[in-house]
């Protein structure tokens, strides 16, 4: 009994150092592999306005569109295969489906589909599951993942035979779907956006200023600071949490990690909507610029959430939400062109790559 | 009695009291040999003769103990399933496996179908409807598999040819023969837009025995 | 449990793995009452989820150390840190708190994260 009133869920926190000037870096990797990214927000100590080419990199991310009831039989329309999923990235995700509980879909640009279904849904749709890796613990959610890449899966193929009629005919879902297409615009998503009822949305931007902030000394070196408190100080900064406690305060005592130093003044931005990893990848680029020039700051902080309702997490790995389940990274950029990489994860996830 | 008292001549004192007079001999002969020829039938009167000279010969019927003892002993025994297996009794040759050809036993199952429940209306009520299929033989009706553990036999439809304990064998319209076990799918049956469900796993016994058997009610069916 | 694996593969790389190894978790809550025009302090607030434990897990369960990070009065909306330890007795105490002050509440969707950026956002 008290084993298990004190069982703790599991946490995966991957940690990684590496330099900008190392060609066998991998940040790239990572940061395009993460599909699905809802919020982007940064962190800059001692620094009192924005600077115009962050601002601009902000504003700077591309509209993303709402289908509204879209049947999920549409995404294996040819049009919309030829257009959008082999010319190009799209990245698709269900909107307002609870991933523990209804069906999910998600399209990733590298031409996967994936629906994790009920029991129910799957055992009318028939169309086969993919293993699962996970057998130790029988989880209630079937994933089905197709690649349109495959032969069995080009128009006229078996497969795609099959899972037409399935969608169509066995199981016709219905879903809301986010979609956003990289590098063109509604072109490339016409075959579906002529057809239903849609709605273009821009990532909305906010910003703040913090003053006299107490923050860790952060250094390049991975022993230097817990990662587990750095990233809990972050996170409380941006869910604008106070940190300066008292140890003997009723309500809170959280503090900031030692040791620790006072930012006179601090900004942090944020974006959030459907956020494509091409574009991250170029505000990292530019926050490394910034980072260049400016005197006074010698570490920017730059954190990505994914969605919790998700079916995949890193690289299209099946993900489902039982204890804790967001996927985020932080990023840690320092001055001398080294950075600090921090990927976690929750339960039932595999390591991110 | 002496021949000679019926042929004496009757009394004198008694002819008065009677009232007949006796007639000579020659007379009461004829009359005799008249009287007899018309008492007797017609048609035996014309095969008499034949009939005396024919003479019937009587077989002897009765046959020997020992073959009537066999018989009774012996009774009618099926095949055993080995024997079944060896003639492939229920075996469908190839160039049966036709749908066209199953499509009037569809039709007649039908009408089985539309008769057993007393005339299928839009009025009717589904529970009564379900009663009698529950029991009811299924050779014949076109089946179709809506769920199942195993994705690939969703979606099959054919029609019914043959059921056994634990399997249903139907026939597509590509003329494959397909074998479907019964446990964990469901499989819908559909007459006059009265669209049936059937779950496989409680209904794994053989057709004959099933309409005997009686089925418990049970809150919700999950495969 | 805590496990660390390192692969260096130049002096300039390093990978570290850390399972398990969270020591807070976060539970973001909403109070839901039967008479929608009441208002709770952070206090009363924090006092309400102790007595909910005491009732549950006693005294040594009412001792179980928890913040109260951030509280919305209006809509009586708070975020929570506690010992991944005490995750488990803190989350079933919050399901099972079912009245207030004589009326009918409950503590609305806790979603537990172990980080507290992760607590607060919504879905757009």
């Amino acid at each position: 009994m008290c084993a298990d009133l004190e069982r703790i869920p599991r946490t995966l926190l991957v940690s990684e150092r590496s330099s900008f000037q190392n060609q066998k870096n991998q940040l790239s990797a990572h940061v395009g592999q993460h599909h699905f990214n809802y919020k982007v927000s940064v962190l800059l100590p001692e620094c009192g306005s924005a600077p115009p080419l962050l601002d601009a990199a902000l504003n700077g991310f591309s509209s993303f569109y709402l289908i509204r009831n879209l049947p999920v039989y549409m995404l294996l329309d040819q049009d919309f295969l030829q257009t959008a999923v082999h010319q190009g990235s799209v990245y698709g995700l269900s909107f307002g489906c609870r991933v523990d509980e209804d069906p999910c879909v998600a399209l990733m640009p590298n031409g996967r589909l994936v629906l994790s279904l009920d029991k129910d849904s799957f055992e009318l749709l028939g169309f086969e599951r993919k293993k699962y890796r996970f057998t130790k613990r029988a989880t209630s959610r079937y994933v089905v993942s197709v690649n349109f890449s495959d032969s069995s899966m080009t128009p006229g193929g078996r497969g795609y035979q099959r899972l037409l009629t399935g969608l169509k005919t066995h199981l016709p879902l219905v879903v809301d779907f986010l979609v956003s297409h990289h590098p063109g615009g509604t072109t490339a998503l016409q075959p579906l956006l002529s057809r239903y009822d849609w709605s273009e949305h821009r990532p909305s931007v906010s910003t703040r200023c913090l003053a006299n902030l107490p923050c860790p000394l952060l250094t390049s070196d991975l022993q230097s600071c817990d990662p587990h408190s750095v990233l809990d100080w972050l996170g409380a900064v941006d869910a604008d949490v106070s940190c300066e406690n008292s140890s003997s305060s009723f309500l809170s005592t959280m503090v900031c990690p030692e040791p620790k130093t006072t930012a006179s003044s601090a900004l942090n931005m944020s974006v959030s909507g459907f956020l494509n990893p091409h574009e991250i990848h170029h505000l990292i680029q530019e926050l490394r610029s910034y980072l260049d020039q400016s005197q006074l700051a010698s570490w920017v902080a730059l954190t990505v959430h994914g969605f919790t309702d998700s079916p995949v997490s890193w690289a299209g790995d099946e993900r489902s939400v039982l204890w804790s389940g967001n996927t985020f990274y932080s990023l840690l950029l320092f001055k001398d062109d080294t950075y600090q990489l921090h990927l976690a994860t929750g339960a039932h996830h595999t390591c991110p790559p | 009695m002496d021949e000679a008292l019926v042929q004496t001549v009757i009394p004198p004192h008694l002819s008065k009291v009677l009232g007949v007079e006796s007639q000579s001999r020659s007379k009461a002969e004829a009359f005799t040999q008249a009287f007899l020829e018309n008492s007797v039938p017609w048609n035996t009167r014309q095969d008499l003769k034949a009939m005396l000279t024919h003479k019937a010969v009587i077989l002897n019927y009765a046959r020997t103990t020992q073959d009537q003892d066999k018989r009774s002993r012996k009774k009618a025994k099926g095949l055993n399933a080995h024997q079944k297996r060896a003639m492939k009794v229920f075996h469908i040759r190839p160039e049966h496996q036709r749908y066209e050809l199953f499509l009037p036993l569809h039709n007649l199952w039908r009408q089985y179908i539309i008769d057993l429940c007393g005339g299928l209306k839009a009025s009717c009520n589904p529970q009564f409807v379900q009663q009698k299929l529950v029991k009811a033989d299924f050779h014949g009706a076109i089946i179709t598999v809506v769920r199942s553990k195993c994705p690939s036999y969703v979606g099959t439809t054919g029609i019914l040819v043959q059921e056994f304990k634990h399997v249903f064998k139907i026939i597509t319209k590509d003329d494959k023969l397909k074998v479907i076990p019964k446990r964990n799918s469901v499989f819908a049956v559909e007459i006059n837009g009265f669209v049936s469900h059937i779950y496989g796993n409680r209904f794994e016994q053989r057709a004959g025995e099933r309409s005997a058997k009686k089925f418990k009610v049970r809150g919700t069916i999950d495969l | 449990m805590r496990r660390d694996a390192d692969k260096e593969e130049a002096a300039v790389y390093q990978r570290v793995v850390r399972k398990n190894g969270a020591p807070y978790h976060y539970l973001k809550t909403h109070l839901v009452l039967e008479d929608e025009s009441v208002r709770l302090s952070a206090v009363e607030l924090k006092l309400f989820i102790i007595s909910g434990l005491k009732n549950l897990y006693g005294e040594v369960g009412a001792a179980l150390t928890f913040d109260l990070l951030k509280y919305n009065e209006d809509t009586l909306s708070a975020l929570l840190r506690v010992h991944s330890r005490g995750l488990v007795k803190l989350w079933s105490s919050l399901t099972l708190l079912g009245s207030f002050q004589g009326q009918a509440c409950c503590l609305q969707g806790p979603a537990g994260v172990s980080v507290p950026a992760g607590a607060v956002r919504k879905q757009s």
